[in-house]
């Protein structure tokens, strides 16, 4: 059987914060429609590399990038990429859950808005989804206009899970989305893994070796910047 | 006592009682100052009823209807906030977003100095520049106008409301930000559907707290309002002179102490001044509540 083809490809790609590298170096294919997890001690890079994936460092004070770095097929540093294209299809979801003070309904709808304004007929249908996607549907189904704040930390995760898998993103980005969760919501969304990766591909930074275990196709680590061999 | 306290602080500590006192202080230096012009103004109120609110004339000796004052104290003031809003909105969004963090120091310390600025320096600009720019480019034969007075409040409640807007949209969690960025806005749209709605009860504040500023300024708006006791024909001539509350109360308190019904009458002038005000207050607080629910 032939191996998935790489949606992500990087080629020397070194990582700065001014004159300190986080990232040195690095060469890497991640494969379509797989868990890949990165995993390391703090200050390894890895999150950091994850950010770079959909250009979210761009703004840090004296970050610079070399090397290339490609994303479905696109290098994201080109002249001619659309950054909030790339970001729509390459989904982030942040360590600390982040819900805007709306409804449920619309934090799910908050980035559709924006992408697609001239489908709101369908908003609810898609956030249904959404939702049942993230685990989520039959926790909130009766209560989409209640405030999203309200929800418990795991449900917010998987809310804000929602509201990036509604814009049907082709890779994933998780940024350590269980470290400020309850065992319980960590296994919820460590689940929903195994299922989001038949429709994009996954790619989970995480410090916890034995949850790497639970949960990746292939496991990556990372120490000093660079990629441990053998992984 | 006791029931306005928290249940596990005790009402005979020191430190409770200094500060409590001090708080009573303040809070009945705002019941005296009402309790004062309600006490002071209530003669004018009894021996001109309602026509104290409605009538155009103001005669000492005679009659005293503040109608042209309301009326001027409300144009100007809300001439001044339709002027100063965009810019105030627009720099306090550039600054917060846009500008890198020592070029947004710099412009914060300028906006900061300049709304500690003595509303008499900024009445000596309306006089020797804005009213002779008003005048000659309208046209006029005196450029002492309401439309003078509500420009140069404007520019003087500009960094009062820019400086505590932009807190404001700084306040805003970079969470919200980086998490709409990450959905693949652009910035325009992390502008407005994010950090503006966001802010917009602390912008509120800035407005509010302009809006006071602007309703209670006296010493520039004298110099440049035009001093006519009188509600312009058409009514929506701004380019005509008209009077505000402070600016009367400024040319006339000197002389018209203990002089009977006058004093009287300008107390009550002040009163419905600080009536307006509270009223705004409550309005904009209403209206925060709305939005935040």
């Amino acid at each position: 059987m032939n191996a998935p083809s790489p949606v992500i490809r990087l080629q020397a790609v070194t990582l700065r914060y001014g004159r300190i590298p986080v990232v040195d170096g690095v060469d890497l294919e991640i494969a379509a429609n797989r868990v890949t997890t990165l995993s390391g001690p703090s200050g390894s890079g890895k999150s950091t590399l994850l950010r770079t994936l959909c250009r979210m460092n761009d703004r840090l004070p004296g970050f610079s990038v070399s090397g290339k770095v490609e994303v479905l097929g696109q290098d994201v540093h080109a002249p001619s990429t659309d950054v909030c294209d790339l970001r729509r299809r390459v989904g982030l979801l942040f360590q600390k859950p982040c819900v805007f003070p709306k409804s449920i309904l619309e934090n799910v709808v908050f980035g559709l808005k924006y992408h697609h304004p001239g489908e709101r007929a369908r908003f609810p249908e898609l956030a249904r989804r959404a939702l049942e996607q993230a685990g989520l549907w039959a926790e909130v189904k009766d209560r989409l206009d209640a405030p999203a704040v309200a929800l418990s930390q795991g449900q917010q995760q998987r809310l804000a899970l929602a509201r990036t898998l509604a814009l049907e993103p082709e890779i994933l980005l998780l940024d350590e989305p269980t470290a400020s969760l309850d065992p319980e919501s960590s296994a919820i969304i460590e689940e929903l893994a195994a299922t989001l990766k038949a429709r994009c591909s996954l790619v989970w930074v995480t410090h916890d070796p034995a949850q790497a275990d639970r949960i990746a196709d292939r496991k990556i680590a990372f120490a000093d910047g660079r990629i441990l061999p053998h992984t | 006592m006791r029931r306005l306290l928290h249940s596990e602080i005790d009402f005979r500590h020191p430190f409770v009682l200094i500060t409590g006192l001090l708080t009573a202080l303040a809070s009945g230096v705002v019941v005296f100052l009402f309790l004062f012009l309600v006490i002071q103004g209530q003669p004018a109120f009894t021996r001109m009823g309602f026509a104290f609110f409605s009538g155009e004339e103001w005669i000492p000796g005679e009659t005293y209807g503040a109608w042209p004052l309301i009326y001027g104290s409300l144009v100007v003031t809300g001439l001044a906030l339709l002027w100063v809003l965009p810019p105030a909105l627009g720099c306090a969004l550039f600054t917060s977003e846009y500008l890198r963090p020592k070029a947004r120091v710099a412009m914060k310390a300028a906006m900061e100095l300049l709304a500690g600025v003595p509303g008499i320096l900024y009445g000596l600009l309306g006089v020797s520049f804005l009213a002779v720019w008003v005048r000659d480019v309208l046209g006029l034969i005196d450029g002492n106008t309401l439309l003078t007075a509500s420009l140069l409040l404007a520019v003087m409640v500009l960094p009062t409301i820019m400086t505590l807007s932009e807190d404001a949209c700084r306040a805003v969690p970079s969470e919200y930000r980086d998490t709409a960025r990450a959905l693949g806005l652009t910035r325009a749209e992390v502008v407005f559907g994010v950090v503006l709605p966001q802010a917009l009860p602390g912008i509120a504040g800035a407005v509010l707290l302009g809006l006071g500023r602007a309703m209670g300024e006296t010493v520039a708006v004298m110099l440049v309002i035009g001093g006519l006791d009188r509600v312009p024909l058409p009514w929506y001539d701004i380019t005509q002179p008209g009077q505000n509350i402070p600016s009367k109360l400024g040319r006339e308190a000197a002389e018209a102490l203990g002089s009977g019904l006058h004093w009287n009458a300008l107390i009550a002038s002040g009163l419905v001044l600080f009536l307006m005000v509270m009223l705004f207050s409550l309005a904009g607080n209403f209206l925060l509540k709305r939005k935040r629910a």
